[in-house]
């Protein structure tokens, strides 16, 4: 079952980059199999679980793009930039296409708070995953 | 007279939002070096066009002075300034507008998280505005964003490809410039509740508005000073930009051989006689003929919407975009 979503989320995201891009995202398959088991736990309907998948992997991405060292001589700079902006703006195009718009909104503070720990040069930790499983918790409740 | 007065814009309202966005944000702690960061760069200050086009696309609306209005015109140079940020990282450049870029002060690590966190308060305050139709707002960013970084990766591809079409030069000029400035102009309206054909009028309107500009900036590569651009003339030639003169000057056998050696390890000096070249060769007047008439589809659309007092400011802009020399 876990295949198939992995698979499904993956393929929906490869078609939604644009190919000018050359982004060909590889995740690792645990980091995957653990967001789908606190999809689960948290309630989420097994048809919804790829599109949550494949929105969680845009912005995991686009953190891991923009994570350090980012240094003016990494041949690599310019692409990690571009990627991680396009991966994020993506990642908020497809929530809006998933109707994910709640979603969206209670992960924009998160989003935003990470940045700012970045750039005061705070821990680089990203719990992207608890944030997801806070959120889904906390909409599981209001229903 | 300054554009934003023919407008009748207040851009000290627009700053003053910007900067209340910053300080408003509790997350942000006072005085640390990203408040200082982020307030440094609102003060450095810019032509504020597409906070303005918002403003002015507001007026086609029923609501054109709502302070949403000002919060989205405040947003849309948020997500420009947060590609600048960015573009002088990928271009390498030290210096914006005469003094040294942001990533040459707080180091570029940092500088990329300046700009990802005004995208991030972004979408933070757009998605907090209720009434509006949510996905509306978000996409906003989405949308202005992901066609920004299109412009970019199709301006890496063609770098020093001296085979490009006069089609992919559009495409890119499109997604790099012309796409912000037209849905500033779109979403504006939107937010103001104008009629959809308007709103859609108006992003047409503010793509050959924006493809001008572009055209406008690729000419003056030639022939504005090195104090005017911020940088020597001919960077982008140099940098292996094919711009619309570039194009017209390739047509020319000659021309095409020099401009063709142009690389990546060519000095500034050594293209000085070809920049002269490119200046007498007719290619700027063929490219100053190609943004005259994308000026005047943008009019003729302006034209179109006659029922609208603010169609005045829309001509306004194509005047001050027509004689833009800087």
């Amino acid at each position: 079952m876990n295949d198939i979503m992995i698979r499904e989320a993956l393929e929906r995201l490869q078609a939604e980059i644009d190919p000018v891009t050359r982004i060909r995202l590889k995740p690792e398959k645990s980091v995957l199999v653990e967001a789908l088991t606190v999809f689960e736990r948290c309630g989420v309907e097994p048809l919804r679980r790829p599109r949550l998948l494949a929105i969680y992997t845009l912005l995991a991405s686009a953190f891991a793009r923009h994570s350090e060292p980012l240094e003016l001589d990494d041949a690599e700079l310019t692409r990690r930039i571009l990627d991680g902006d396009y991966l994020y703006s993506l990642y908020i195009q497809y929530a809006l296409k998933c109707k994910e718009e709640s979603l969206l909104r209670d992960l924009s503070p998160f989003v935003k708070k990470i940045q700012i720990a970045r750039a005061l040069g705070q821990d680089e930790q990203v719990p992207l995953l608890s944030a997801f499983e806070q959120i889904l918790l906390n909409h599981k409740e209001a229903n | 007279m300054p554009l934003h007065k023919k407008l009748r814009i207040d851009l000290r309202r627009i700053d003053r939002e910007m900067k209340r966005i910053v300080k408003h944000d509790k997350d942000v702690p006072p005085h640390s070096e990203l408040e200082k960061s982020l307030l440094q760069t609102i003060n450095a200050g810019g032509k504020r066009l597409r906070p303005m086009l918002v403003m002015v696309g507001s007026r086609f609306g029923r609501r054109p002075n709502d302070n949403r209005i000002v919060q989205l015109a405040a947003a849309a140079e948020f997500i420009h300034t947060a590609s600048l940020i960015h573009d002088d990282l990928i271009d390498r450049s030290p210096l914006r507008r005469g003094e040294p870029s942001l990533h040459m002060l707080i180091g570029p690590a940092k500088a990329v998280y300046v700009g990802n966190y005004m995208s991030a308060r972004v979408v933070e305050l757009l998605s907090q505005v209720d009434e509006e139709p949510e996905g509306d707002r978000q996409s906003f960013t989405a949308v202005a964003t992901a066609e920004l970084c299109l412009g970019e990766y199709e301006q890496l591809e063609h770098a020093y490809n001296y085979n490009m079409s006069l089609d992919d030069y559009l495409l890119k000029s499109r997604h790099k410039t012309a796409h912000l400035m037209a849905v500033s102009l779109e979403f504006g309206a939107r937010a103001a509740g104008a009629p959809e054909p308007v709103c859609q009028s108006l992003y047409r309107f503010g793509e050959h508005l924006g493809l001008s500009f572009q055209i406008r900036d690729d000419l003056l590569d030639f022939t504005a000073s090195a104090k005017q651009l911020g940088k020597p003339a001919g960077s982008d030639l140099l940098g292996g930009q094919v711009t619309l003169p570039v194009i017209y000057a390739l047509e020319d056998a000659q021309l095409a051989a020099q401009i063709r050696s142009v690389g990546p390890h060519t000095k500034p000096e050594d293209i000085q006689p070809l920049l002269e070249q490119i200046r007498t060769s007719g290619a700027l007047k063929r490219a100053e003929a190609f943004c005259d008439a994308e000026l005047q589809r943008a009019r003729d659309i302006a034209l179109s919407l006659g029922d609208y007092a603010a169609q005045a400011d829309l001509l306004s802009l194509a005047d001050y975009f027509g004689g833009r020399t800087f």
